[in-house]
Protein backbone atom coordinates (compact mmCIF):
# COMPACT_ATOMS: atom_id res chain seq x y z
CA UNK A 1 0.00 0.00 0.00
CA UNK A 2 2.86 2.31 0.32
CA UNK A 3 3.79 2.03 -2.64
CA UNK A 4 0.64 3.89 -4.37
CA UNK A 5 1.00 6.79 -5.84
CA UNK A 6 -0.40 10.49 -3.56
CA UNK A 7 -2.33 10.92 -6.50
CA UNK A 8 -4.21 7.74 -7.29
CA UNK A 9 -4.69 7.43 -3.41
CA UNK A 10 -6.21 10.61 -3.23
CA UNK A 11 -8.74 10.19 -6.42
CA UNK A 12 -9.51 6.81 -4.83
CA UNK A 13 -10.30 8.57 -1.07
CA UNK A 14 -12.39 11.13 -3.60
CA UNK A 15 -14.45 8.23 -4.63
CA UNK A 16 -15.16 7.32 -1.41
CA UNK A 17 -16.45 10.71 -0.24
CA UNK A 18 -18.50 10.53 -3.51
CA UNK A 19 -19.94 7.21 -2.83
CA UNK A 20 -20.73 8.34 1.26
CA UNK A 21 -22.48 11.35 -0.39
CA UNK A 22 -24.61 9.61 -2.74
CA UNK A 23 -25.72 6.26 -0.69
CA UNK A 24 -28.90 7.67 0.09
CA UNK A 25 -29.55 8.26 -3.48
CA UNK A 26 -28.07 4.92 -4.73
CA UNK A 27 -30.53 3.45 -2.29
CA UNK A 28 -33.48 5.12 -3.16
CA UNK A 29 -32.46 4.14 -7.23
CA UNK A 30 -31.76 0.64 -5.98
CA UNK A 31 -35.20 0.25 -4.30
CA UNK A 32 -36.71 1.71 -7.58
CA UNK A 33 -35.38 -1.07 -9.91
CA UNK A 34 -35.09 -4.16 -7.74
CA UNK A 35 -38.23 -6.07 -8.08
CA UNK A 36 -37.58 -7.10 -4.22
CA UNK A 37 -37.24 -4.43 -1.60
CA UNK A 38 -34.34 -6.61 0.19
CA UNK A 39 -32.01 -6.94 -3.00
CA UNK A 40 -31.84 -3.09 -3.22
CA UNK A 41 -29.07 -3.05 0.03
CA UNK A 42 -27.35 -6.05 -1.69
CA UNK A 43 -27.06 -4.35 -4.72
CA UNK A 44 -26.15 -1.20 -3.53
CA UNK A 45 -23.08 -3.33 -1.68
CA UNK A 46 -22.15 -4.43 -5.00
CA UNK A 47 -22.00 -1.46 -6.76
CA UNK A 48 -19.59 0.30 -4.45
CA UNK A 49 -17.29 -2.54 -4.31
CA UNK A 50 -17.26 -2.80 -8.00
CA UNK A 51 -17.04 1.48 -8.01
CA UNK A 52 -13.66 0.77 -5.67
CA UNK A 53 -11.91 -1.76 -7.68
CA UNK A 54 -12.22 0.58 -11.03
CA UNK A 55 -12.02 3.92 -9.59
CA UNK A 56 -9.78 4.96 -12.02
CA UNK A 57 -12.31 4.68 -14.95
CA UNK A 58 -14.46 7.14 -12.93
CA UNK A 59 -13.05 10.99 -14.65
CA UNK A 60 -13.80 14.23 -12.33
CA UNK A 61 -15.57 15.88 -15.50
CA UNK A 62 -18.06 13.72 -15.37
CA UNK A 63 -20.81 13.62 -13.17
CA UNK A 64 -20.24 10.77 -10.41
CA UNK A 65 -23.95 9.57 -10.08
CA UNK A 66 -24.19 8.68 -14.03
CA UNK A 67 -20.90 6.65 -13.60
CA UNK A 68 -22.40 5.12 -10.04
CA UNK A 69 -25.82 4.38 -11.52
CA UNK A 70 -24.05 2.85 -14.37
CA UNK A 71 -22.51 0.59 -12.02
CA UNK A 72 -25.71 -0.49 -10.44
CA UNK A 73 -27.19 -1.15 -13.66
CA UNK A 74 -25.04 -3.13 -15.08
CA UNK A 75 -24.73 -5.48 -11.53
CA UNK A 76 -28.17 -5.21 -11.88
CA UNK A 77 -28.56 -6.88 -15.33
CA UNK A 78 -25.68 -9.14 -14.13
CA UNK A 79 -27.97 -10.48 -11.25
CA UNK A 80 -30.75 -10.89 -14.07
CA UNK A 81 -28.52 -13.34 -16.15
CA UNK A 82 -27.19 -14.84 -13.76
CA UNK A 83 -30.66 -15.97 -12.25
CA UNK A 84 -32.11 -17.11 -15.63
CA UNK A 85 -28.83 -19.01 -16.46
CA UNK A 86 -29.72 -20.67 -13.33
CA UNK A 87 -33.22 -20.96 -14.36
CA UNK A 88 -34.91 -18.85 -11.49
CA UNK A 89 -38.15 -17.38 -12.38
CA UNK A 90 -38.48 -13.98 -10.64
CA UNK A 91 -41.62 -13.96 -8.71
CA UNK A 92 -43.96 -10.98 -8.68
CA UNK A 93 -43.67 -8.60 -6.31
CA UNK A 94 -45.34 -9.19 -3.10
CA UNK A 95 -44.14 -7.86 -0.35
CA UNK A 96 -44.86 -4.50 0.68
CA UNK A 97 -48.55 -4.96 0.12
CA UNK A 98 -50.33 -5.02 3.14
CA UNK A 99 -52.36 -2.08 3.34
CA UNK A 100 -53.17 -0.91 6.65
CA UNK A 101 -56.93 0.26 7.08
CA UNK A 102 -56.07 3.97 7.87
CA UNK A 103 -53.94 4.30 4.73
CA UNK A 104 -54.33 7.71 3.31
CA UNK A 105 -55.08 8.40 -0.19
CA UNK A 106 -50.80 9.04 -0.62
CA UNK A 107 -49.63 6.03 1.10
CA UNK A 108 -52.07 4.00 -1.45
CA UNK A 109 -50.82 5.83 -4.51
CA UNK A 110 -47.23 5.57 -3.74
CA UNK A 111 -48.14 1.23 -3.03
CA UNK A 112 -49.37 1.18 -6.17
CA UNK A 113 -46.66 3.56 -8.10
CA UNK A 114 -44.20 0.88 -6.79
CA UNK A 115 -46.35 -1.82 -7.70
CA UNK A 116 -46.97 -1.24 -11.09
CA UNK A 117 -43.03 -0.01 -11.17
CA UNK A 118 -42.22 -3.78 -10.23
CA UNK A 119 -44.30 -4.87 -13.54
CA UNK A 120 -42.01 -2.62 -16.05
CA UNK A 121 -39.86 -4.62 -18.01
CA UNK A 122 -36.13 -4.16 -17.50
CA UNK A 123 -35.08 -1.53 -19.66
CA UNK A 124 -38.27 0.87 -19.40
CA UNK A 125 -37.84 0.35 -15.23
CA UNK A 126 -34.09 1.52 -15.42
CA UNK A 127 -35.11 4.89 -17.61
CA UNK A 128 -38.20 5.53 -15.48
CA UNK A 129 -36.17 5.09 -12.18
CA UNK A 130 -33.18 7.15 -13.61
CA UNK A 131 -35.39 9.82 -14.71
CA UNK A 132 -38.08 10.17 -12.72
CA UNK A 133 -37.11 8.87 -9.49
CA UNK A 134 -33.15 10.09 -9.61
CA UNK A 135 -33.93 13.69 -11.55
CA UNK A 136 -31.08 12.61 -14.42
CA UNK A 137 -31.16 14.62 -17.43
CA UNK A 138 -31.95 12.52 -20.97
CA UNK A 139 -28.31 12.74 -21.32
CA UNK A 140 -27.06 11.52 -18.29
CA UNK A 141 -29.90 8.68 -18.40
CA UNK A 142 -28.50 8.11 -21.30
CA UNK A 143 -24.80 7.61 -20.70
CA UNK A 144 -25.76 5.35 -17.24
CA UNK A 145 -27.64 2.97 -19.60
CA UNK A 146 -25.12 2.88 -22.29
CA UNK A 147 -27.34 3.81 -24.88
CA UNK A 148 -28.16 6.64 -27.25
CA UNK A 149 -30.44 9.18 -26.52
CA UNK A 150 -33.43 8.56 -28.59
CA UNK A 151 -33.45 5.10 -27.19
CA UNK A 152 -33.61 6.30 -23.37
CA UNK A 153 -36.40 8.39 -24.92
CA UNK A 154 -38.11 5.66 -26.28
CA UNK A 155 -37.77 3.51 -23.52
CA UNK A 156 -38.89 6.37 -20.95
CA UNK A 157 -42.02 7.11 -23.24
CA UNK A 158 -43.10 3.40 -23.19
CA UNK A 159 -42.34 2.57 -19.44
CA UNK A 160 -44.70 5.75 -18.51
CA UNK A 161 -47.69 5.19 -20.94
CA UNK A 162 -47.54 1.52 -18.90
CA UNK A 163 -47.64 3.10 -15.58
CA UNK A 164 -50.11 5.70 -16.23
CA UNK A 165 -52.40 2.74 -17.99
CA UNK A 166 -51.61 0.72 -14.50
CA UNK A 167 -52.25 3.54 -12.47
CA UNK A 168 -55.67 5.13 -13.70
CA UNK B 1 -49.93 21.81 -34.91
CA UNK B 2 -49.43 18.41 -33.75
CA UNK B 3 -47.12 17.44 -31.06
CA UNK B 4 -46.15 13.67 -30.03
CA UNK B 5 -46.55 12.31 -26.72
CA UNK B 6 -42.34 11.65 -26.84
CA UNK B 7 -42.12 15.50 -27.36
CA UNK B 8 -44.70 16.56 -24.84
CA UNK B 9 -42.89 14.04 -22.62
CA UNK B 10 -39.88 15.80 -22.97
CA UNK B 11 -41.60 18.96 -22.70
CA UNK B 12 -42.93 17.92 -19.12
CA UNK B 13 -39.16 16.90 -18.13
CA UNK B 14 -37.80 20.30 -19.20
CA UNK B 15 -35.75 18.45 -22.04
CA UNK B 16 -36.68 20.57 -24.63
CA UNK B 17 -34.98 23.77 -26.11
CA UNK B 18 -36.41 27.35 -26.25
CA UNK B 19 -38.09 27.67 -29.59
CA UNK B 20 -39.57 24.32 -29.32
CA UNK B 21 -40.55 25.09 -25.98
CA UNK B 22 -42.35 28.44 -27.02
CA UNK B 23 -44.40 26.58 -30.07
CA UNK B 24 -45.43 23.98 -27.21
CA UNK B 25 -46.66 26.87 -25.07
CA UNK B 26 -47.95 28.74 -28.30
CA UNK B 27 -50.12 25.55 -29.16
CA UNK B 28 -51.10 24.85 -25.34
CA UNK B 29 -52.72 28.48 -24.91
CA UNK B 30 -55.15 27.43 -27.83
CA UNK B 31 -55.35 23.63 -26.82
CA UNK B 32 -56.94 22.60 -23.60
CA UNK B 33 -56.17 19.12 -23.67
CA UNK B 34 -52.61 19.76 -24.89
CA UNK B 35 -52.35 21.21 -20.98
CA UNK B 36 -53.90 18.11 -19.84
CA UNK B 37 -51.59 16.11 -21.78
CA UNK B 38 -48.73 17.56 -20.26
CA UNK B 39 -49.67 18.11 -16.75
CA UNK B 40 -50.57 14.45 -16.81
CA UNK B 41 -47.00 13.77 -17.29
CA UNK B 42 -45.91 15.64 -14.96
CA UNK B 43 -48.31 14.24 -12.05
CA UNK B 44 -47.01 10.70 -13.11
CA UNK B 45 -43.54 12.09 -12.33
CA UNK B 46 -44.46 13.42 -9.70
CA UNK B 47 -46.14 10.37 -8.33
CA UNK B 48 -43.57 8.23 -9.06
CA UNK B 49 -40.70 10.25 -7.26
CA UNK B 50 -43.14 10.28 -3.97
CA UNK B 51 -43.14 6.47 -4.27
CA UNK B 52 -39.18 6.56 -3.41
CA UNK B 53 -38.43 9.68 -2.28
CA UNK B 54 -38.71 8.10 1.68
CA UNK B 55 -36.18 5.76 1.28
CA UNK B 56 -33.92 9.30 1.60
CA UNK B 57 -35.03 9.62 5.15
CA UNK B 58 -34.01 6.29 5.84
CA UNK B 59 -31.04 5.71 8.04
CA UNK B 60 -28.15 4.11 6.17
CA UNK B 61 -27.11 0.83 6.92
CA UNK B 62 -23.62 0.26 8.77
CA UNK B 63 -22.49 -2.05 6.00
CA UNK B 64 -22.74 0.02 3.49
CA UNK B 65 -21.04 2.78 5.16
CA UNK B 66 -18.22 -0.17 5.99
CA UNK B 67 -18.27 -0.57 2.23
CA UNK B 68 -17.44 2.59 0.87
CA UNK B 69 -14.94 3.83 3.89
CA UNK B 70 -13.07 1.02 5.48
CA UNK B 71 -9.68 0.53 4.95
CA UNK B 72 -8.91 -2.65 2.95
CA UNK B 73 -6.99 -5.10 5.39
CA UNK B 74 -4.63 -7.86 4.59
CA UNK B 75 -6.72 -10.22 1.98
CA UNK B 76 -7.56 -12.99 4.42
CA UNK B 77 -8.49 -11.41 7.68
CA UNK B 78 -10.86 -8.93 4.90
CA UNK B 79 -12.07 -12.60 3.95
CA UNK B 80 -12.82 -14.06 7.15
CA UNK B 81 -13.95 -10.98 8.30
CA UNK B 82 -16.41 -10.19 6.19
CA UNK B 83 -17.93 -13.94 5.74
CA UNK B 84 -18.37 -13.82 9.38
CA UNK B 85 -20.13 -10.62 9.62
CA UNK B 86 -22.51 -11.30 6.72
CA UNK B 87 -23.33 -14.72 8.00
CA UNK B 88 -24.22 -12.98 11.28
CA UNK B 89 -25.83 -10.11 10.26
CA UNK B 90 -27.24 -10.32 6.98
CA UNK B 91 -28.48 -13.96 5.92
CA UNK B 92 -29.84 -13.72 2.73
CA UNK B 93 -31.85 -15.81 -0.10
CA UNK B 94 -29.38 -15.42 -2.53
CA UNK B 95 -25.84 -16.38 -2.36
CA UNK B 96 -24.81 -14.06 -5.17
CA UNK B 97 -24.18 -10.87 -2.82
CA UNK B 98 -22.19 -12.56 -0.40
CA UNK B 99 -19.89 -14.53 -2.83
CA UNK B 100 -20.23 -11.38 -4.85
CA UNK B 101 -18.69 -9.26 -2.85
CA UNK B 102 -16.23 -11.31 -1.04
CA UNK B 103 -14.71 -11.71 -4.53
CA UNK B 104 -14.41 -8.26 -5.18
CA UNK B 105 -13.01 -7.89 -1.91
CA UNK B 106 -10.31 -10.23 -2.24
CA UNK B 107 -9.27 -8.71 -5.32
CA UNK B 108 -9.37 -5.26 -3.16
CA UNK B 109 -7.08 -6.53 -1.41
CA UNK B 110 -4.64 -7.31 -3.69
CA UNK B 111 -5.02 -5.12 -5.84
CA UNK B 112 -4.26 -2.26 -2.55
CA UNK B 113 -1.95 -4.50 -0.76
CA UNK B 114 0.68 -5.19 -3.51
CA UNK B 115 3.21 -5.48 -1.31
CA UNK B 116 1.28 -7.67 1.12
CA UNK B 117 1.69 -10.76 -1.24
CA UNK B 118 3.24 -13.11 1.52
CA UNK B 119 7.49 -13.72 0.40
CA UNK B 120 6.20 -17.51 0.06
CA UNK B 121 4.46 -16.42 -2.96
CA UNK B 122 6.67 -14.28 -4.41
CA UNK B 123 7.78 -16.66 -6.34
CA UNK B 124 4.40 -17.81 -7.98
CA UNK B 125 2.70 -14.03 -8.26
CA UNK B 126 3.87 -10.90 -9.49
CA UNK B 127 2.46 -7.49 -10.04
CA UNK B 128 2.38 -5.37 -12.85
CA UNK B 129 0.48 -2.17 -13.76
CA UNK B 130 -3.12 -3.81 -14.08
CA UNK B 131 -2.96 -6.03 -10.76
CA UNK B 132 -1.25 -9.22 -9.96
CA UNK B 133 0.00 -11.87 -12.79
CA UNK B 134 1.11 -15.72 -12.18
CA UNK B 135 4.59 -16.13 -12.64
CA UNK B 136 6.98 -19.34 -12.07
CA UNK B 137 5.68 -22.88 -11.69
CA UNK B 138 2.08 -21.01 -11.41
CA UNK B 139 2.49 -19.62 -14.94
CA UNK B 140 3.81 -22.82 -16.09
CA UNK B 141 0.84 -24.93 -15.08
CA UNK B 142 -1.33 -22.39 -16.34
CA UNK B 143 0.15 -22.84 -20.04
CA UNK B 144 1.16 -26.36 -20.23
CA UNK B 145 -1.21 -28.36 -17.52
CA UNK B 146 -3.55 -30.73 -18.71
CA UNK B 147 -4.88 -33.83 -17.37
CA UNK B 148 -3.46 -34.93 -13.50
CA UNK B 149 -0.82 -33.27 -12.92
CA UNK B 150 1.59 -35.86 -10.53
CA UNK B 151 2.93 -34.03 -7.20
CA UNK B 152 3.01 -30.43 -9.11
CA UNK B 153 3.38 -27.29 -6.85
CA UNK B 154 0.44 -26.09 -8.54
CA UNK B 155 -2.80 -28.11 -9.80
CA UNK B 156 -4.91 -26.79 -12.36
CA UNK B 157 -9.00 -27.96 -11.95
CA UNK B 158 -11.42 -26.26 -14.40
CA UNK B 159 -10.62 -24.18 -17.32
CA UNK B 160 -13.09 -22.15 -19.18
CA UNK B 161 -13.88 -19.00 -21.31
CA UNK B 162 -14.85 -15.34 -19.08
CA UNK B 163 -17.86 -13.44 -20.78
CA UNK B 164 -15.72 -11.33 -22.35
CA UNK B 165 -13.56 -14.20 -24.15
CA UNK B 166 -10.36 -14.92 -22.79
CA UNK B 167 -9.45 -18.15 -21.38
CA UNK B 168 -9.46 -18.73 -17.80
CA UNK B 169 -8.51 -21.48 -15.53
CA UNK B 170 -8.63 -22.00 -11.67
CA UNK B 171 -5.29 -23.31 -9.58
CA UNK B 172 -4.67 -23.99 -5.98
CA UNK B 173 -1.63 -24.46 -4.61
CA UNK B 174 -0.56 -25.32 -0.99
CA UNK B 175 -1.58 -22.01 0.54
CA UNK B 176 -3.44 -20.30 -2.27
CA UNK B 177 -6.32 -20.75 -4.36
CA UNK B 178 -7.76 -18.65 -7.34
CA UNK B 179 -8.41 -18.17 -11.06
CA UNK B 180 -6.68 -16.07 -13.80
CA UNK B 181 -7.38 -15.50 -17.34
CA UNK B 182 -4.64 -14.99 -20.66
CA UNK B 183 -4.03 -12.30 -21.30
CA UNK B 184 -1.38 -10.63 -24.10
CA UNK B 185 1.25 -11.73 -21.83
CA UNK B 186 0.46 -13.13 -19.12
CA UNK B 187 -1.93 -15.01 -16.83
CA UNK B 188 -3.77 -12.42 -15.05
CA UNK B 189 -5.29 -13.00 -11.32
CA UNK B 190 -8.66 -12.26 -11.30
CA UNK B 191 -9.40 -13.64 -7.82
CA UNK B 192 -7.23 -15.32 -5.11
CA UNK B 193 -7.59 -16.34 -1.84
CA UNK B 194 -4.68 -16.93 0.60
CA UNK B 195 -4.19 -19.74 3.33
CA UNK B 196 -6.41 -22.22 1.07
CA UNK B 197 -5.30 -25.72 1.38
CA UNK B 198 -5.31 -27.73 -1.85
CA UNK B 199 -6.56 -31.44 -1.06
CA UNK B 200 -4.57 -34.72 -2.08
CA UNK B 201 -7.36 -35.95 -3.72
CA UNK B 202 -6.29 -37.71 -7.07
CA UNK B 203 -8.54 -36.30 -9.40
CA UNK B 204 -7.82 -33.15 -10.66
CA UNK B 205 -11.52 -32.84 -11.72
CA UNK B 206 -12.35 -32.57 -8.43
CA UNK B 207 -10.17 -29.75 -8.08
CA UNK B 208 -12.71 -27.22 -8.18
CA UNK B 209 -14.20 -28.14 -5.33
CA UNK B 210 -11.10 -27.48 -3.43
CA UNK B 211 -11.74 -24.02 -4.55
CA UNK B 212 -13.02 -21.78 -1.43
CA UNK B 213 -16.97 -20.69 -2.33
CA UNK B 214 -16.01 -17.04 -2.98
CA UNK B 215 -13.02 -18.48 -5.39
CA UNK B 216 -16.02 -21.01 -7.06
CA UNK B 217 -18.62 -17.81 -6.92
CA UNK B 218 -16.45 -15.73 -9.11
CA UNK B 219 -15.56 -18.27 -11.41
CA UNK B 220 -19.40 -18.93 -11.85
CA UNK B 221 -20.00 -14.77 -12.67
CA UNK B 222 -16.79 -14.82 -14.87
CA UNK B 223 -17.88 -17.91 -16.88
CA UNK B 224 -19.42 -17.98 -20.59
CA UNK B 225 -20.70 -21.21 -21.13
CA UNK B 226 -19.59 -24.72 -20.00
CA UNK B 227 -15.83 -25.22 -18.20
CA UNK B 228 -13.46 -27.05 -21.22
CA UNK B 229 -13.30 -31.11 -21.31
CA UNK B 230 -9.67 -32.38 -21.64
CA UNK B 231 -9.76 -32.46 -25.27
CA UNK B 232 -11.00 -28.34 -25.83
CA UNK B 233 -8.02 -27.66 -23.35
CA UNK B 234 -5.21 -29.35 -25.40
CA UNK B 235 -6.70 -27.56 -28.39
CA UNK B 236 -6.76 -24.05 -26.69
CA UNK B 237 -3.65 -24.89 -25.31
CA UNK B 238 -2.39 -25.39 -29.11
CA UNK B 239 -3.46 -21.73 -29.95
CA UNK B 240 -1.48 -20.66 -26.90
CA UNK B 241 -4.82 -19.76 -25.09
CA UNK B 242 -5.51 -17.24 -27.34
CA UNK B 243 -9.42 -15.65 -28.11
Amino acid sequence: MSETPATTKSSLQQVREQIVALLPRMRRFGRAITRHPSDADDLVQIAIERALLRYEQWRPEAPFHSWMFGIMRNAWIDEARARSRQGKVLAPEEAGLEIADNASEAQLRMLSVQKAMTTLPEEQRLAVALVLVEGLSYKEAAEALEVPIGTLTSRLARGREALQKQLE
Amino acid sequence: MQFSDEILMAYADDEVDADLRRQIEAAMALDPSLAARIAKHRGLRADVGAAFNGVLDEPIPDRLLDAATSKTAPVTDLNAARVAKQRAAHPRRWSWVEWTSIAASLVIGILAGRTALQPSHSDLFATNASGVVARGELAAALTDQVGAPKDAQVRIGLTFRATSGEYCRTFATASAAGFACRETNAWQVRALSEGAAGSKSGDYRMAATELPPAILAAVEQAMAGEALDQEQERAARARDWTK
